[in-house]
Parts: structure tokens; C-alpha cells; sequence
């Protein structure tokens, strides 16, 4: 990186810890350090839970998954809207109503203790793993571009963010959201205009979009449906996004703290609803221009020399293995055919008949790449084998201008640290609130609570750093973390859509619904018979139907 | 201080419009789809 990228890079970085301490000043007890005083208003709301939601994966995966998969991923949020609805309608009146500090007092109150502790141990596992994964993910990629030290790479991904996070509570952390998110958008606006502006002479962006649309990367809408029939595996459709993703999104803004814990900082119900509404609203156009950006990376790279894997370091060093010549052969048929494809592309304008031919050499390299990984993957045994995170910071690094690069790594830091930070302050509220004070039996007074929750923040924070740390040396445990969530997020809702809207079952009854429903859902996930947008919904489906079927039972011993 | 809560038509109307804008994105990006395949 060039100096003018340091300093705007460290200038960024230190500006946002600055503003957090600045912004960090709250009442000394539970209320002030994790929801703010209850006093954000409903723009803070929607900045809020979009960066805690937009994590540095996001940015870095969504232009890559573009680039190699095309627009589809965009039916993936079609469900949120759907589910922003629903959780204003009912979920965030009774959080209200009843004043909670998090999603899961609400079980204790509908149901009894040892459901309340169930779901936050659930909650506390799968959240604390996540986070410390969601540091390590970004920082790979940012160590393998530049160079730098994976651990010390760790410490600045989720290390300084910190700071802020332990000294202001929940109300820094919404405020730093507020800033972060519009110097990401700004980043990222500014690389979209950067990969039309590098294109050729006489290219423009409808050019670039048709570039796109033959090589099968404008596939925004997809029905799953092939010659078989509907395809239960396939991962992005209408359907799967619709359904999928409503029940998704249902569990994740409904009955996941890093989210509830965001709008419960309303001062209103009202505010809270129109925070969770305009995040309706701006949510899909948000990632459609996100992966829009991955096309036009690939309009880019259509009009010059582009990696046939963009993870360099990966390459270098199966390039040491036996497996070089192979390599090299794919290398240069790969090279052929993507200079074929740019003599093509100037031509397709006054030659409409070549489109066929740009089609089916698409085809040929997406073909050689995914060879290319295969072969990659096995010389290299415990490597990835994809390189789709890898592309937007390959083309930041390789092709824009000093100051832009410093600007766009910034970019990539400061939303891990949203969602990082939202991520710890509600591990720490839900040790607090769900697990110590319950298993206290002497009264805790305020300033104890209030220093225990700082203690809480700053333990979880290093407790994540820690996992970062140790996931640098266990490459494959990484993916198994990341279906945590997928695992644990139907199960979760199903418990809460039976305290809602099934008012006559107690709590044993969907204690054992939800233990039994989770056995369910990981020997499903096992058999590998439905993609993963699936299981939220038959984990919620699960518990709801067994719920109702155990109280039924127990009524009818207790009364036959 | 307690603030009144809004009307429900305050809100079936905003729940209208997220709704409406959803349905809306779906025909656009299906129209963009065929356009450019």
C-alpha cells in the first residue's frame, strides 16, 4: 500500500474510535451501558441494525459472488421485507411492552427459567463462535492481499473496536454504525464508478451490463426449477429466498439479541418500527447495488488480463506442488480463451452474431476456473477451494488509484467492527441479564451490574479474538461455525412463534419440542438433502407442530 | 413522557408500501433478467 493509503486508512480508523469515546457518555446502570437510555430515534435504528447485519463479509463475498455466480444472491433478502412486517406487528409491541433488556427475559415471563436459559446458552454458543469467525474470515483475505501478519490482523479487525464498545455501550455503538455506514457506502459508490470509469475507451455501463448478461451474470430473478423439476438443493431462488429467507429473517431480526438489542434502544415503539421498515425498504436495493458492482468487476476483467484464481497465495503455493504443470496448462488455455473473449466483445457491437460465441466461452472459462480450484484444493489438502472473497479486494488493490485502496480496506475494518461490536454488546447483555443474574440468588446492586456488564463486553471481545486466533490454524472447522446460525436460528423462532401465537402451550412442552426439533435439524443438515435457507424453516415448523402436539399429550394424561 | 402511538391506519399504510416496493423490485429485476439474457 502506498503512504497516502496509510494515512487515510489509520486517519479512518482512528477517527471512529475517537467519535465512539466522544459519543460514549450514558447513565451508569443496565439501561444506559446496553440500550442506550432507550432514547435512539428511528433513522439511528435502520443504521443500526443494517451495519450490525452487514458484516465485512458481506462487502467483501457479495461483488465476488456476483462475479462468479451472477445477481441471483439478491432473492436471498427477498424475504426480509416480509419479515420486517411481521416483527413490527408482533414481536416489537410486547418487547415493549414489557420493558425487556433482551429477546429471551420475554421466555421466562411466557413460559418458565429453563427455557429463558436454553435459548440464550443457544444464542451465547452460536453468536460467540460467529463472531470470532467473522473476525478471522475478513482478516485472511486482507493478510493474503496485503501482506500483512495474520495475527496482527486479527487484532486491528477485531481488536480496537473494542475500545469504544467497553467504554460507551450500546449508544456507541449505534452512533459508530451511523458514521461507518456512510463512509462504506461512499466506498463502495466510489469503487462501483472506478470499475465503469477503467473500462475501455467507448465502453460504458450498458456495455458492461451486456457483458455481464451474456456471460449468465444478470440472472437477478431464477425459479430453481430445471429439467427435474424444483431443485430443494439449490441455494438461491425466488422461492428459497421468499420462504427461506422470510423464515430467516424472521428468526434473525425477531429473536437474535444482536438485533432485538438495536431496536429495543428505541425511545418508541414507533421507532423501533420505522427503523425495522425502512431496513424493508433499502435492504434489497442495498445488496442488488453491492452485487451490481461485482458485474461491473466483471465487465472489467472481460476487457483485460484477469487471474484465472484470485486467491494469489493459494496459488503460489500449489505452485510449489506436483501439481504446477497441470496448473500452468489451465493457466494458459485459461489465457487464450479470455484474450479470445476480449477480441470477441470489441467486435459484438457491429458483429450481433458473436454472442453465441462469447456464451459458450463464458461457459469454457467458468469451466476451466472451477478445474483450476479443484486442482487447487487438492494439492493444497485444507485450502479453500473458492476464491469468490477474494475478487473485490483483488481488483481494489490491483487496479485503483492510491488513497481509493486505503479508503476501501477501511471499508472492508470498519464493518466488521458494526457488526462486531453490535455482536459483543449483546453477548454481554445476555450474560448479564439471562444468565448471571438468574443464577445469582443475592441481589445485585446497580453499580455492580453496570461494572459487570463492562466486564462481560471486554471478556466476550477477547473471547473472540481468541477464537479468531485459534481459527488461523483450523482451516476446516470454519464452515461447520458457519452453519451455526443456519442450525440453531429455526429452532429459536419456533420457540418464540409458540410464546406468541400459541397461547395454550407451556413451558416443558416446548422445552422438549425445541430439544427434540434440534436433533432434527442436524441430522437433516447431515443428510444433505435441502440447502440451508431450508432449515430455518423446518426447525421452526418443528418446534411449533411438536409443541403443540406434547402439551396435547400432557393434557390428556393430566385430564383423560 | 409517553408519545401516542400512531393510528393503525398510520401503519397499514406504511406496511402497504414496504409490501408494494417489494413486488415492485421482483417485476423490475425479472424484467432486467429477460432483457439481458
Amino acid at each position: 500500500m502506498a503512504t497516502i493509503d496509510w494515512i487515510v486508512l489509520v486517519l479512518t480508523l482512528a477517527g471512529i474510535i475517537t467519535y465512539g469515546l466522544f459519543k460514549s457518555k450514558h447513565s451508569k446502570n443496565l439501561e444506559g451501558y446496553f440500550l442506550g437510555g432507550r432514547t435512539m430515534p428511528w433513522y439511528i435504528i435502520l443504521l443500526s441494525i443494517m451495519g450490525t447485519q452487514a458484516s465485512a463479509i458481506t462487502f467483501l463475498s457479495a461483488p465476488g459472488q456476483a462475479y462468479t455466480d451472477g445477481m441471483r444472491f439478491v432473492q436471498y433478502y427477498f424475504g426480509l421485507p416480509l419479515a420486517m412486517i411481521i416483527i413490527s406487528i408482533f414481536f416489537v409491541p410486547i418487547f415493549h411492552k414489557l420493558k425487556v433488556y433482551t429477546a429471551y427475559e420475554y421466555l421466562q415471563n411466557r413460559f418458565d427459567g429453563k427455557t429463558r436459559t436454553l435459548t440464550s446458552i443457544l444464542f451465547l454458543a452460536s453468536r460467540g463462535l460467529s463472531t470470532g469467525i467473522s473476525i478471522y474470515a475478513p482478516s485472511i483475505i486482507v493478510s493474503a492481499l496485503l501482506g500483512w501478519n495474520i495475527y496482527i490482523t486479527n487484532l486491528v479487525m477485531g481488536g480496537f473496536l473494542i475500545i469504544y464498545t467497553v467504554a460507551g455501550g450500546a449508544k456507541a455503538v449505534a452512533y459508530t454504525q451511523r458514521l461507518q455506514f456512510f463512509i462504506i457506502m461512499s466506498g463502495m459508490a466510489i469503487a462501483g464508478y472506478m470499475a465503469v470509469k477503467l473500462l475501455p475507451r467507448g465502453v460504458g455501463l450498458g456495455d458492461a451490463l451486456t457483458a455481464g448478461g451474456l456471460s449468465g451474470k444478470m440472472n437477478i430473478i431464477t425459479t430453481g426449477v430445471g429439467e427435474e423439476g424444483f431443485n430443494w438443493k439449490d441455494k438461491y431462488n425466488i422461492w428459497s429466498g421468499i420462504i427461506g429467507g422470510f423464515f430467516l429473517a424472521l428468526s434473525y431480526f425477531g429473536t437474535d439479541q444482536s438485533q432485538v438489542g438495536r431496536y429495543l434502544t428505541a425511545k418508541t415503539t414507533r421507532e423501533s418500527r420505522l427503523g425495522l421498515l425502512m431496513n424493508g425498504l433499502v435492504k434489497i436495493p442495498m445488496q442488488f447495488f453491492i452485487l451490481l458492482i461485482g458485474v461491473l468487476v466483471f465487465a472489467f476483467y472481460q476487457y483485460r488480463e484477469a487471474p484465472v484464481f484470485f486467491n494469489q497465495t493459494a496459488v503460489e503455493a500449489a505452485m510449489k506442488t506436483s501439481a504446477a504443470p497441470q496448473l500452468a496448462v489451465l493457466e494458459k488455455q485459461f489465457t487464450e480463451s479470455s484474450l479470445q473473449q476480449t477480441i470477441w466483445y470489441e467486435k459484438v457491437n457491429a458483429q450481433p452474431e458473436l454472442k453465441d460465441s462469447i456464451s459458450a466461452n463464458a461457459l469454457k472459462m467458468s469451466l476451466l476456473r472451477k478445474d483450476y480450484a479443484k486442482l487447487i484444493k487438492e494439492s493444497l489438502p485444507g485450502a479453500e477451494n473458492e476464491d469468490t472473497n477474494y475478487i473485490f479486494l483483488y481488483f481494489v488493490t490491483h487496479n485503483l488509484p492510491p488513497g481509493i485502496v486505503g479508503l476501501l480496506i477501511a471499508v472492508i475494518i470498519m464493518a466488521a467492527w458494526g457488526s462486531i461490536a453490535a455482536a459483543l454488546n449483546s453477548l454481554a447483555s445476555s450474560s448479564v441479564v439471562d444468565l448471571h443474574c438468574q443464577l445469582t440468588t443475592q441481589p445485585i446492586a446497580e453499580k455492580e451490574q453496570y461494572r459487570l456488564s463492562w466486564q462481560y463486553t471486554l471478556g466476550w471481545g477477547l473471547f473472540c479474538i481468541a477464537v479468531a486466533m485459534f481459527a488461523t490454524n483450523m482451516g476446516s472447522l470454519i464452515e461447520a461455525v458457519n452453519v451455526l446460525g443456519s442450525i440453531f436460528y429455526g429452532v429459536i423462532l419456533g420457540i418464540f412463534l409458540v410464546a406468541f401465537f400459541a397461547k395454550s402451550v407451556k413451558g416443558t412442552a416446548v422445552f422438549w419440542a425445541a430439544v427434540l426439533t434440534e436433533v432434527m435439524v442436524i441430522t437433516v443438515y447431515n443428510m444433505e438433502i435441502v440447502s440451508f435457507l431450508w432449515l430455518n424453516l423446518i426447525g421452526a415448523a418443528g418446534v411449533w407442530l411438536l409443541a403443540l402436539a406434547i402439551q396435547q399429550f400432557q393434557n390428556s394424561k393430566a385430564h383423560p | 413522557m409517553i408519545e401516542k402511538e400512531p393510528s393503525a391506519k398510520y401503519w397499514i399504510f406504511w406496511y402497504l408500501v414496504v409490501l408494494v416496493f417489494l413486488i415492485l423490485q421482483v417485476v423490475f429485476f425479472s424484467l432486467l433478467t429477460n432483457y439481458f439474457n
